[in-house]
């Protein structure tokens, strides 16, 4: 109940960042995202040690729940953009691509076979609910046209990488967890020291003007 | 069919307690705004003058207006009596009720709008356009909602998101305020006020108290949606009691989410109600697992 209570809200934060203009929306949806994904090992009736799933959970946490949404607002004051404007298919039609989205990952996730190993321990909600968290954020990364919230895709993303790391494998050394969070660390840092550059030296951070090469 | 005599207290109950949920709204709403209000009895007032008056009829209307005023409010009734108190049987009963007591609620809209078109203005064609927009997009979500409330009936995610779906189809279908302002006069973004505004006396009395039995189902079903699924009392007198203060939390919720929020922009609706059917196939989703 808790692991599907705790997915519930990581798509409705999907969705909400799929129906939404505000930027700073995007940023509290993924960082609600990332804390509660970060409580994702307490759901999990797994046996795990106990100093390393408290390290990795606390890690995850601060990262994603602190660091990147500062991070993230910082850039979105420095840069003075409050809102994206004019996405492909507009909000109305990614609300719609969320619905289609969610009913596609079920479906794969019918249609794929879980190792023996995991499927008796694997939530049945764990497979879709990955997909689509990873879909929404491709979705965001394709339609959006602010490299702001590309960036925040690219984060949702990862959200659902990391429900599909934890969920179905058993073992994975923490230092493999903790480089993936370091991963994402270094390239949300990059991608926001890069939109910074594009606005102070084209003036704006429209991904789809930036479409000539200067020499 | 199945007939159910005892149901008919449940009816009664509606009757006498519909025109309270108005007030207890009203009175929300006045003291989140920091004012004392209207007294909580203000719509019966409001009915019981409107009664007493005479009607007057435009000449440019024809017997389509005065049929609105009519068939609006028995369709209500009607449809009150397909619908029970969560725990309890209706007054009338049949596999397949929910579709008739959904299309009850459309052939009441639909002659309020032929009526509001029926007056020849302008301004009321344009709120029944609204009407037929909204409504459209309303009811497939308002038939999700019903389907799950019949397949599943367990607490947890889905009862939550039925929950909310329903508060997002309501507050549409009731012409509250993210979707419609039920204080507005004569402003040109309200809906439902505008289609009534040529009735007067008698008749707009009867199109209050429909309105007002109208929020009553959809109350109803909110009872059923949020109350029965963590909790399910058993004899009548506590069955009554649960379901009168759901109401009132109900109308208390309705309140709040009229002084926090504020009106959406016309172009934004369609997405708010879209939202509803999303959360609807979520629940679905987690309902056939």
């Amino acid at each position: 109940m808790l692991y599907e209570t705790m997915m519930v809200v990581v798509i409705l934060a999907g969705l909400v960042i799929l129906g939404s203009s505000r930027i700073r929306m995007y940023i509290r949806m993924a960082a609600l995202q990332g804390v509660v994904l970060g409580f994702l090992p307490l759901a999990l009736e797994r046996s795990l040690p106990a100093a390393r799933t408290a390290l990795l959970m606390a890690v995850a946490i601060v990262l994603k729940g602190v660091v990147f949404p500062w991070l993230f607002t910082r850039a979105m004051r420095e840069m003075s953009v409050k809102r994206e404007r004019s996405p492909i298919g507009g909000y109305s039609g990614a609300i719609i691509f969320g619905i289609l989205a969610f009913i596609l990952s079920l479906w794969l996730s019918n249609k794929w076979v879980l190792h023996p190993s995991l499927a008796g321990r694997t939530p049945e909600i764990a497979v879709p609910a990955a997909l689509f968290t990873v879909l929404t954020g491709v979705y965001v990364i394709m339609t959006r046209k602010k490299a702001l919230s590309q960036a925040i895709g690219y984060l949702v993303m990862e959200n659902g990488v990391w429900i599909f790391g934890l969920s179905l494998a058993g073992e994975i050394p923490v230092l493999v967890e903790l480089g993936m969070l370091l991963d994402v660390f270094v390239a949300v840092f990059v991608m926001g020291i890069a939109t910074l550059k594009l606005q102070r030296g084209f003036g704006h951070m429209d991904a789809d003007r930036l479409n000539e090469l200067k020499g | 069919m199945k007939l159910e005599l005892a149901g008919t207290i449940d009816v009664l109950i509606a009757f006498l307690l519909a025109p309270l949920l108005p007030g207890i709204i009203n009175r929300v709403k006045a003291v989140c705004g920091g004012r004392r209000g209207q007294p909580l009895l203000q719509c019966y007032h409001d009915v019981i003058k409107l009664l007493k008056k005479g009607a007057v009829y435009s000449r440019t209307t024809s017997h389509v207006l005065r049929a609105g005023a009519v068939i609006a409010p028995a369709a209500m009734v009607a449809a009150l009596l397909l619908l029970p108190v969560p725990g309890r049987r209706a007054v009338m009963s049949f596999t397949g009720d929910v579709v008739l007591w959904a299309y009850l609620l459309g052939v009441a809209r639909f002659f309020t709008m032929a009526a509001a078109l029926d007056t020849g203005s302008s301004f009321e064609g344009m709120g029944a356009s609204r009407e037929a927009f909204f409504s459209a997009l309303c009811e497939p979500v308002l038939l999700l909602v019903l389907l799950l409330m019949g397949m599943h009936s367990s607490g947890g995610p889905v009862a939550a998101l039925v929950a909310v779906a329903l508060i997002i189809v309501l507050l549409s279908e009731n012409s509250r305020i993210p979707f419609d302002d039920p204080n507005t006069h004569l402003e040109l973004t309200m809906i439902h006020e505008v289609m009534v505004l040529d009735h007067g006396g008698p008749d707009f009395g009867f199109i209050t108290y429909a309105a007002a039995l109208k929020l009553w189902m959809y109350g109803m079903l909110f009872s059923a949606a949020a109350v029965l699924p963590v909790f399910r009392p058993e004899g009548w007198l506590p069955q009554t009691g649960v379901f009168l203060a759901s109401m009132v939390v109900f109308a208390v919720i309705v309140g709040m989410v009229e002084s926090l929020m504020a009106r959406l922009r016309l172009t934004r609706v369609p997405q708010a109600i879209l939202a509803g059917g999303a959360l609807c196939v979520l629940a679905i989703a987690f309902a056939l697992r």
